[in-house]
Formats: structure tokens, C-alpha cells, sequence
């Protein structure tokens, strides 16, 4: 079952176009990793989802609801981190966590506990005379703290420093095996992979890809990096991409279907060592990002 | 003193004069005002001998206003403005400097400041020549209004003098809080506190009769240096010294903490939230009740003071020409008084209640009430909640004034033009939160001007009457209908804006 399922949707602000007809669907018990660059339109997409804007066009199904329409009773079965958190400067870290876990519901007290001792977080501090990282520890408690079917992170570790990621990182690990659905937009690239089944890159109100993340990495082109027994400069490889020669070593990338068309030309210099890589994620979302957005 | 401790201070100041523009100008000019403008009024009221020595034999030994020490048309001028000149400067140099000192601070900009090529004690001062010279200036503005007026030069200048170095030592008791404080609202209130004790010290010295105690407290300074009656220059060397005391201690103080740091320690808060703390509603309550308990307060305890004053005030109006045709419709001259103070106070509710609503919208364009809206929060709670308090706190404020001077009656009645007006806030914000501020704010403009031409007559009834203000005006006999259009106006408005409301964009910016 999907527990988001969005079919061309359309968001405009005035003259600007922030959503040109978005496709994203996100399964039960998957951690989806929704990625782009600042202004792409990730967090259009997430305030739509969560009722706050509302839609121009296309279809929008959020656990199996309108999120406009229905979103009270859909924000009981959800939780939500926001990138930017101004909380309120006369209440202290605590009692924003009791409010706003409360509304949604009784939280476990002693999951609480719990989150605070692993986030390493005081609660019993004014909101004023919190640091950045603190403040977004207390959105990631506030909504680790419920039990609901689908959580949704907008940039949440922004401001965490390495340790608290790797503890947010744990969280979202066991949330994904108690089978509880978690959609992720970031641009740190290296957690996405780290957490996420699947990813959809957007770019410019467009998605321009969405998959499997193993795949995607094996759809796309091979990085490979040969050294040779003798210098390879001026060697003609027409199938490669961004080819660089230095002394005996050349490194590209190179689509699969071309892989053996390039190396048989490449033993004619006598290979003494290989190494070929899927891309990371963030050779393929500058990939996209190069490309004006068209999938190969 | 290392000379590279003040660097760059002639760069900051030229950064902090362009800062807070308008309550500098405040600072500077509203002595003037204040010193031209009583001047006048008493030269035209107190022209005969015998008026004058009336009025200060009626005044004399005030306890909020202390003695008149001149027997001249100045002297009663001098002792009608000065306590009240000095307050409100005070207040504004306490807001300058905290905003430039404290507040800076506290959302980073002074450490922006520091990690340039900027001396350590190169901020405050900086600050501190600022509002000083602003003092300075103030203070001779002072002195000029009551110059042009015609008043004696020297003890113009000695009043203007007195009430610019009270100015300065709030400013340097301020630039204390600021270190002592951790943060720009508690430094804020320290420094006001301060300003309070110092102001019941100086009650305290008029009735007492003490000379000596007023040196103590800058609101008894003027008064100390005796202006146009035979001016007493002690004064200078005990302000001057003080003050400067004052200032060496709050470098002092800034030099022995950290950037941030403060010498009392933030108050922490629960750990665990209450029990009811969880619904909409109690988050609005929370966030309203410290505006509403202030306003709530100060209705009750100016109901309460007029009506201590209510048999002086109609032994002092009896028998003069006080409006004489709301005197006659409303029995008196003193009624008359009370109906119009009533009046004057339901407006300034008015802007309370725009106020409060608008706070909804702050919070929306802090991005708070997305993050409380997706925790299972309904949109029409939400604003509900907050437009709640805001009605009955209004209602509650105007009730206990009109309980205190016992004309509860007719002040409740004029709440139907407050509501009206705070539902066109709410209508705004739930269509257009944009244009909620400027439009609420240019609209209680639009009124009040709207009443001032009727007042001079250059509109007519006809046309006074489209401001919800007209069906309340002190001696109209409210009648059901008008109050019944009003409320429902007002139920219609804010019906409109919440269901607009619950249907738009949840705008952040």
C-alpha cells in the first residue's frame, strides 16, 4: 500500500512555478530519501503533504486521505520535523516536547526518557537559551516520541553535530524495522544513502528520477579508474565520459553496455590494476543536476 | 586603558546612530514638545497674579509632582513636566540601550561586531556616546522649549540639564542590566524595575519633605536643582560623579564575563510540561496571558485611581464650563469627565485587541504554527483559541474599569466597537495575512482621524457615524440596535475569517 501517492502535481506562488506536475509515491514500510538542491521544491511538496498549502492541481493521497481535507485525523498517524525551528522562547524544551507529542496523542514516557538520554538533550532549559542543534533536538524528540505510522523529516539533522546524527541515523534504522514508513528530504547526500531504500531526485518543481537506490547506482554509468604498464596520454576512448590522464593511470566513467568495447582497447596498454565503482549518490544527483535535468 | 580596546568605536557609532531612528528622535524631541507645550498652556491659563497663586497653593506638596519651589508662571511649568518628562525619557534610553547592548547579544550581532577588527569595550562605547549625546540633545531641547517661551535662560538650562543626566543614569543603570542580565527581556525588566523603585523613592522624598532624599533618585534631581529659584549647582557634582560610577561599573562588569554569558543564571523551566498543557488552546493562553494580565491590570488600577480621585475631580470641575452639553446630558460635569476617560480608554483597548490577533500571524510567519498545526492541530482551534482570549481579556479590562469608577453598565456597552474593530483583524488575517498589520493598523488610524474632523467639524454626523466609535461616543445613548449590528458584524467577520482562514496557504517567511 502506498502511504503517499502523488500524480502531477502542481503548485505555483504568484508567477514563480515551485511544483510542475510532480510524481512520488512512497510504499509502507520504506525509508525514502527525497532529495535536491535548495528551492528545488522539496519542502513545497512536504507542506502539501501535511495540509499547510494547498494544492493547484493534480492528485495528492497521504495514508490513504486527502491531506488537506482530512489532516487533523491524518496528523494523529504521523509525526513531522520542519528545517527551520523558532520554538517559543518562554517555554521550556520539555514542555514543547509534552505539547506537541500530547496533541497527537499519550506518548510513551518512557520512550521519552529514552530519546532525551540518547540525544543527550536538557529539558529543563528556556527555548531562548537553546543552541541551534538543541532546538532541533527538540522537534526530533517532540516527534520520535510518538508512535505513528509515517515519519517525515525535512532536513532534520541540520545544525546536529556528527555524534546526534549517527544517533538520529539509529533512530530512523529502527524505525524502518519496526516497519514504520519514513520519508527523509535532505541534501546530505551521504545520510540518504546511508538510510534510504529508495530515492526521488527533484529538481526545479520537476522529479527527475525516482527509484531503487541499488539500481539507479546500476543503471547509471561505472566509474573506473585503470592503471596501465605504460603512459596512457593521448589514448582515444570514444564512449567515455570526462576521461583524465595522468602519466599510466586514466580514470572515467563509462555506461555498462560500453564497459567491454572500452577495456579491450584500454588492454592494449597492458592494465596492471582495475577499479570499477557504482556511482555514489552524489555523482549521480550532480549528474541529474548537470544535465538540465533530462533522464538519460 | 589599552588604546586598542576602543577600536573601530567611531565605525560602531556611526553603525548604532543609524539604529532605532525613531525612539532616538522621541528621545530628542519630546522634551521639547513636552517643556513648549506646558509652557504655553500655562502662560495663557495663569496670566492673572491671583490664578497663578491659586494653582500653586491648590498643587503644592503633590506627592507624585513634589513641591513648587517658584513662585512663577516657569516654576509651575517646570514642577507641572518634569517628573513625567524624565520618566518617559528614561524608558526610552532603557529600550536604546538594551536593544543595542543586550539584544544585540542575545541573535549574534554583537559577535559579528567582535570577530571584526573591533576593541573589546568599542560597542558599549559606542552606545553609550549615542544615547548620551541623544540625552544631551534632549536636554537642551528642553531648555529651548522653555526658552522660546520665555522662560528665564538659566533655569532653563539647569531644568533641561537635570532631566538629561536622569536620562543618562538610566542609560548607564541599563547598560548595568545588560551585563547582569542573560537575556535583552530580563535586562529590560531589571532596568524598568529600577526606574519603578526609583520613582516611589522620589514619592517617598516629596512626602517626607526631604530635600536630601531627592538627591537620591534621578526623578528628584530637577527638582533638587531648584530651577528658577535660585538654582542649586550642587547638584552637577553629585550627578555627574554618580553617573560616571555607574558607567565604570557596567565596564566592570562586561569585562569580567563572556560574550553571552550574564552574572545571573537563566531560569530554568520544567522538565515536564503540565498535565493540561497539551491543546491549542493552552498553548494560546499561554502565549496571550502575559499581555492580557498587563492590560487587565493596568485597566483595574486606573479604574481604581479615578475613582479615588472621582470627589476632587468633581469639586474641581464643579461649576466650571466643562463640556457643558455632555455635562448636562450626563448629569454633571464629573460624569462628563468620567464618560469621556471611559471613552478614550475603550479606544486604546482597541489596539490591545489588534494587537493580540496579530500575534497569530507572527507566530504563522515564524514557522511555529506549521510545526503545531501538523501535530494533529485543527486550523479553526488554533486561531479560535487565540481570538478567545483575546475578546473576553478585552471584555475583562473594560469590565473591572468600568467596576472600579461603578459605571459598568456603559462601559460594557462600548466593548461591541472594540470587538468590531479587532474582527476586522481577524477577517484580514484569516483572507490576507499580509496585509493584516498594515491594514488593521492604517484602519484605527482612518477612525480616530475620522473622529478628530467630526470633532472640528469639518465632516459631518452622517459621515462620523460609518466608525463603530460614533455609536459609543460618551453622551449617545446606546441603544440595541446599534449594539446588536455591531456584535453581529463582528460574529460575521470573524465567521469569515476562520473559515478563510482554515482554507488558505499557511505562509512562513
Amino acid at each position: 500500500m502506498a502511504v503517499i501517492d502523488i500524480s502531477g502535481l502542481t503548485k505555483s506562488y504568484g508567477k514563480t512555478q515551485a511544483l510542475c506536475g510532480i510524481d512520488l509515491s512512497v510504499k509502507q514500510g520504506e525509508v525514502h530519501g527525497f532529495i535536491g538542491m535548495n528551492g528545488a521544491g522539496k519542502s513545497t511538496t512536504i507542506r502539501i503533504l501535511l495540509g499547510m498549502l494547498k494544492k493547484d492541481g493534480g492528485e495528492v493521497k497521504l495514508l490513504g486521505g486527502d491531506p488537506f481535507r482530512d489532516c487533523v485525523e491524518i496528523h494523529k498517524r504521523l509525526a513531522y520535523v520542519p528545517s527551520e525551528i523558532n520554538p517559543w522562547p518562554n517555554l521550556s524544551g520539555g514542555e514543547v516536547i509534552d505539547l506537541l507529542s500530547g496533541m497527537r496523542g499519550n506518548p510513551d514516557s518512557m520512550r521519552r526518557a529514552e530519546l532525551i538520554e540518547r540525544f543527550q538533550f536538557d529539558p529543563s532549559k528556556k527555548c531562548r537559551s537553546y543552541s541551534k542543534g538543541n532546538r532541533q533536538k527538540i522537534a526530533l524528540i517532540a516527534a520520535l516520541v510518538s508512535d505513528v505510522e509515517l515519519y517525515i523529516f525535512d532536513e532534520p539533522t541540520s545544525g546536529l553535530d556528527p555524534l546526534m546524527e549517527s544517533v538520529f541515523q539509529d533512530c530512523v534504522r529502527e524505525l524502518a524495522a519496526q516497519g514504520k514508513t519514513v520519508f527523509l528530504s535532505s541534501h546530505i547526500l551521504a545520510e540518504v544513502e546511508k538510510l534510504c531504500d529508495r530515492v526521488t531526485i527533484i529538481k526545479e518543481g520537476r522529479i527527475v528520477e525516482s527509484g531503487n537506490l541499488h539500481e539507479l547506482q546500476q543503471l547509471s554509468r561505472l566509474m573506473i579508474q585503470v592503471d596501465c604498464a605504460r603512459s596512457v596520454k593521448g589514448i582515444q576512448l570514444p564512449r567515455a565520459y570526462g576521461l583524465r590522464c595522468e602519466g599510466n593511470r586514466a580514470s572515467f566513467s563509462v555506461d555498462a553496455a560500453d564497459l567491454n568495447a572500452t577495456l579491450e582497447k584500454l588492454t592494449e596498454y597492458g592494465i596492471v590494476a582495475l577499479h570499477c565503482a557504482p556511482p555514489e549518490l552524489e555523482d549521480l544527483f550532480l549528474h541529474y543536476y548537470a544535465k538540465d535535468g533530462e533522464v538519460q | 586603558m589599552k588604546q586598542s580596546e576602543y577600536t573601530a568605536t567611531g565605525k560602531l557609532l556611526k553603525i548604532y546612530l543609524r539604529n532605532n531612528k525613531v525612539i532616538t528622535l522621541l528621545l530628542i524631541f519630546l522634551p521639547f514638545l513636552f517643556a513648549y507645550a506646558a509652557a504655553v498652556s500655562n502662560m495663557a491659563v495663569l496670566q492673572m497674579p491671583e490664578q497663578l497663586s491659586t494653582y500653586i497653593a491648590e498643587n503644592q506638596g503633590n506627592a507624585m509632582l513634589g513641591t513648587i519651589a517658584a513662585n512663577t508662571i516657569a516654576g509651575a511649568t517646570v514642577w507641572r513636566i518634569r517628573v513625567s518628562t524624565a520618566i518617559i525619557m528614561s524608558i526610552l534610553n532603557v529600550v536604546l540601550i538594551i536593544n543595542n547592548t543586550r539584544k544585540d547579544e542575545d541573535q549574534g550581532r554583537l559577535e559579528l561586531f567582535r570577530s571584526g577588527a573591533v576593541g573589546r569595550k568599542a560597542p558599549m562605547t559606542a552606545v553609550l556616546i549615542k544615547v548620551f549625546l541623544a540625552n544631551l540633545l534632549g536636554g537642551s531641547a528642553m531648555a529651548i522649549g522653555f526658552i522660546a517661551a520665555g522662560f528665564p535662560a538659566l533655569g532653563s538650562f539647569v531644568a533641561g540639564a537635570a532631566t538629561a543626566l536622569c536620562g543618562c543614569c538610566f542609560s548607564a543603570i541599563a547598560a548595568i542590566a545588560a551585563q547582569v542580565a542573560p537575556n535583552a527581556r530580563l535586562a529590560r525588566g531589571l532596568s524598568l524595575g529600577t526606574i519603578a523603585f526609583f520613582f516611589v523613592w522620589q514619592m517617598i522624598a516629596n512626602v517626607a519633605g526631604n530635600e536630601g532624599l531627592l538627591l537620591w533618585t534621578p526623578f528628584g534631581w530637577c527638582a533638587y536643582a531648584r530651577p528658577y529659584a535660585g538654582e542649586n549647582l550642587l547638584l552637577f557634582t553629585f550627578a555627574l560623579p554618580a553617573i560616571t560610577l555607574l558607567t565604570v561599573i557596567a565596564y566592570l562588569l562586561s569585562d569580567r564575563r563572556d560574550m553571552g554569558g550574564s552574572y545571573i543564571r537563566e531560569r530554568s523551566g520544567r522538565a515536564y510540561g503540565r498535565k493540561n498543557f497539551k491543546s491549542l488552546l493552552a498553548l494560546a493562553w499561554r502565549l496571550q496571558r502575559g499581555m492580557l494580565f498587563v492590560w487587565v491590570i493596568a485597566y483595574a488600577v486606573m479604574g481604581m485611581i479615578i475613582a479615588s480621585l472621582v470627589p476632587s475631580i468633581n469639586k474641581m470641575l464643579d461649576g466650571t464650563a466643562f463640556l457643558p452639553e455632555l455635562s448636562s446630558v450626563l448629569g454633571g460635569a464629573g460624569n462628563a469627565f468620567l464618560a469621556i476617560l471611559a471613552y478614550i480608554l475603550t479606544q486604546i483597548l482597541t489596539a490591545y485587541a489588534i494587537m493580540s490577533i496579530l500575534r497569530i500571524r507572527e507566530e504563522e510567519s515564524l514557522t511555529r504554527a506549521e510545526w503545531v498545526l501538523s501535530s494533529a492541530g485543527s486550523r479553526i482551534r488554533y486561531a479560535a483559541g487565540h481570538l478567545l482570549i483575546v475578546f473576553l481579556g478585552s471584555a475583562a479590562a473594560i469590565a473591572l474599569f468600568g467596576f472600579c469608577i461603578g459605571d459598568f453598565a456603559s462601559c460594557v456597552a462600548r466593548l461591541p466597537a472594540v470587538w468590531l474593530i479587532a474582527s476586522v483583524t481577524a477577517c484580514l488575517y484569516g483572507i490576507a495575512p499580509r496585509a493584516a498589520a498594515p491594514v488593521s493598523w492604517g484602519l484605527f488610524g482612518a477612525l480616530l482621524l475620522l473622529e478628530f474632523l467630526w470633532e472640528i467639524r469639518v465632516i459631518g454626523n452622517s459621515v462620523f457615524a460609518f466608525s463603530p466609535f460614533a455609536w459609543v461616543y460618551p453622551g449617545v445613548a446606546v441603544s440595541f440596535l446599534p449594539v446588536f449590528i455591531m456584535l453581529l458584524a463582528a460574529a460575521m467577520l470573524v465567521g469569515l475569517g476562520l473559515f478563510c482562514f482554515s482554507r488558505r496557504d499557511i505562509v512562513a517567511e
